[in-house]
């Protein structure tokens, strides 16, 4: 075995898909169900963190948390998709530049 | 575990019981002035074992710690948040005399959703592990989307309620993450053990720190997590802004106190100059921000971020008078809020010029309109005063001189927005001369809460004494 897997590489992909959440979200411009799906990926990368500690620390926290958020997430994205729908209902649309109503 | 320690979360179970109730009476009934009379009974009901039995000590031992831990402190930020969850109840009563906005909101489900709202705002209170923390945070904050864009027909809504839930969703996912990191660093996720191991510092534990107590700014719409504030108070129906305006601040206060004075206790040298920063940035933007708005729910916005940099004051501090005087203020901030947002909804005002003339349309109305205005000024001797006063003095005393300073001269600028709607209502010509009549349910928000900002301000001493045995309990 010349690869051994550490706590470092999970937390480097964990934060990689981070990144990549966090950035679908502030670059992405035109749709609103890519938001969504940005914030399943942060969820994701949140749970790759707590399994990966979980499983090298040997302690069962972080696994039974990461039931929690996948529980609580199917919850959001119920919400998320409602909310959306009567978005488009009232507009039409779920591109980003329809949601700007209200200014200062 | 025993049943009496178990009598310990008697609130907290009482209201999950009365959620269920109350979504078949809901649902089977149909009515809505039954669901609303029960859930305003439940809010009194869970607030009794409180005041009776307030009882302290840990439950539901896991991972080193425990999922759940009650005090003095606990007990009493969940007594306010139960008191005021029923005060908010008449607002979304439906009356005789109704504009379009209490007919949107004047449901069976709103009430559901405001006491699985108040149920996980009592969770985060009583949280003493990150993943009760989690599942408080999200339940409380669920239903506040739901509520937000609750006007179905209503493009603003919708949006609101689309730009509420998507910061929501990714100020909780950044706390996830923190709480992760702390969790990789450390290998707890408990309270208790989580002081200990953050004794010894390093950068990782920083990132945590930061982003774990991000959910907490962004639910108190503190700079610069604020942005969402304006347009979610604009877009939702003025019943449910009043809610999301008064409610879950004194949630996301406790939670953010017993955080800094749990597990971010060894850490105080990171978050205290950058907390007594951002609560320095939110008074004077919020502030001068309020000034120039003509929307009145905005203006309102823009008031809260002023008033949670002048709470955060109270515990940038770290003293039990800070702390005390910090849920002091979030007593008299959510009762002024309440009454003024109360007030819109019997006016029928969105814009600040539709509040010109108010005196001669409806002389009572105008009068309680003032004293909540004095106190949201800090005019003494209303309660909005004694709560500045506290706040300032906590932070003199804690070594944040400089930050009580630019407290005082915030509170000048915030004084003119306050003052400026009073010279509307008082000293312009009407547009219309038609008396104003108030429905009954808001006559009694409106006396309730412009009653108690002048007592409170006459006698402080009647609730400061209990917040400050309440954060004393904390030490």
């Amino acid at each position: 075995m010349f690869f051994t897997l550490t706590l470092t590489h999970v937390l480097t992909l964990s934060a990689v898909l981070l990144a990549m959440g966090l950035a679908g979200i502030v670059l992405n411009r035109r749709n609103i169900i890519t938001i969504l799906m940005c914030l399943e990926l942060i969820l994701l990368s949140v749970n790759i963190n707590l399994v990966g500690a979980s499983h090298f620390r040997v302690d069962l926290t972080g696994q039974i948390f990461s039931f929690f958020i996948l529980t609580v997430a199917a919850a959001e994205l119920a919400i998320g998709l409602a909310i959306v729908t009567l978005f488009f209902r009232n507009k039409g649309t779920v591109e980003i530049d329809a949601a700007g109503l209200m200014k200062d | 575990m025993t049943l009496p320690t178990l009598f310990l979360l008697a609130p907290i179970l009482m209201l999950a019981v009365s959620c269920l109730l109350l979504l078949m009476v809901g649902a089977f009934t149909n009515n809505t002035r039954l669901t609303g009379t029960l859930t305003m009974l439940a809010f009194l009901l869970a607030a009794c074992p409180l005041l009776t039995h307030p009882g302290s000590g840990m439950l539901f031992a896991a991972g080193g710690g425990h999922l759940v831990s009650l005090s003095p402190f606990t007990a009493m930020a969940c007594l306010l948040t139960l008191a005021l969850a029923a005060l908010t109840t008449p607002l979304l009563f439906p009356s005789r005399i109704t504009n379009n906005e209490s007919r949107i909101t004047s449901k069976p489900e709103s009430f559901i959703l405001l006491a699985l709202s108040v149920l996980g705002m009592l969770t985060l209170i009583v949280a003493s592990d990150m993943l009760t923390l989690y599942m408080g945070l999200e339940l409380m904050s669920f239903p506040l989307y739901i509520m937000a864009a609750l006007a179905r027909d209503d493009a603003k809504s919708s949006e609101a309620g689309l730009k509420y839930f998507v910061l929501g969703g990714f100020a909780s996912g950044l706390t996830l993450y923190g709480i992760s990191l702390l969790y990789a660093a450390t290998g707890t996720t408990s309270f208790a053990p989580l002081a200990t191991a953050l004794a010894a510092p390093a950068p990782i534990l920083t990132v945590g720190l930061v982003l774990t107590l991000l959910g907490a700014l962004f639910k108190l719409s503190m700079v610069p997590f604020h942005m969402w504030t304006p347009d979610v108070y604009e877009g939702a129906p003025t019943p449910i802004t009043a809610i999301m305006a008064a409610l879950p601040k004194i949630a996301a206060f406790a939670l953010l106190i017993r955080l800094t004075m749990g597990p971010f206790l060894a850490l105080a040298h990171t978050w205290q100059p950058a907390l007594a920063m951002l609560a320095a940035i939110s008074m004077l933007a919020g502030a001068t921000m309020a000034i120039v708005q003509t929307n009145l729910k905005r203006l309102l916005a823009y008031s809260t971020i002023a008033n949670v940099g002048f709470i955060a004051t109270g515990v940038v501090a770290a003293n039990p008078a800070g702390q005390g005087g910090a849920l002091f203020y979030l007593a008299v901030y959510a009762l002024t809020t309440l009454g003024l947002f109360a007030a819109l909804l019997a006016t029928g005002a969105t814009q600040t010029a539709h509040l010109k003339g108010l005196a001669t349309r409806s002389p009572l109305l105008a009068a309680l309109m003032l004293i909540l205005l004095f106190s949201l000024a800090g005019v003494p001797p209303f309660a909005g005063f004694m709560a500045k006063f506290g706040v300032f003095l906590a932070a003199i005393q804690g070594g944040y001189t400089n930050l009580a300073i630019v407290g005082v001269l915030a509170s000048v600028i915030a004084a003119f927005y306050s003052l400026w709607l009073i010279k509307l209502m008082y000293f312009e010509q009407p547009a219309s001369a038609t008396a104003l009549e108030i429905p009954a349910p808001l006559q009694i928000v409106l006396a309730v809460t412009a009653a108690l900002s002048l007592i409170l301000g006459l006698l402080p001493t009647l609730l400061s004494t209990l917040t400050l045995a309440a954060a004393t309990a904390l030490y």
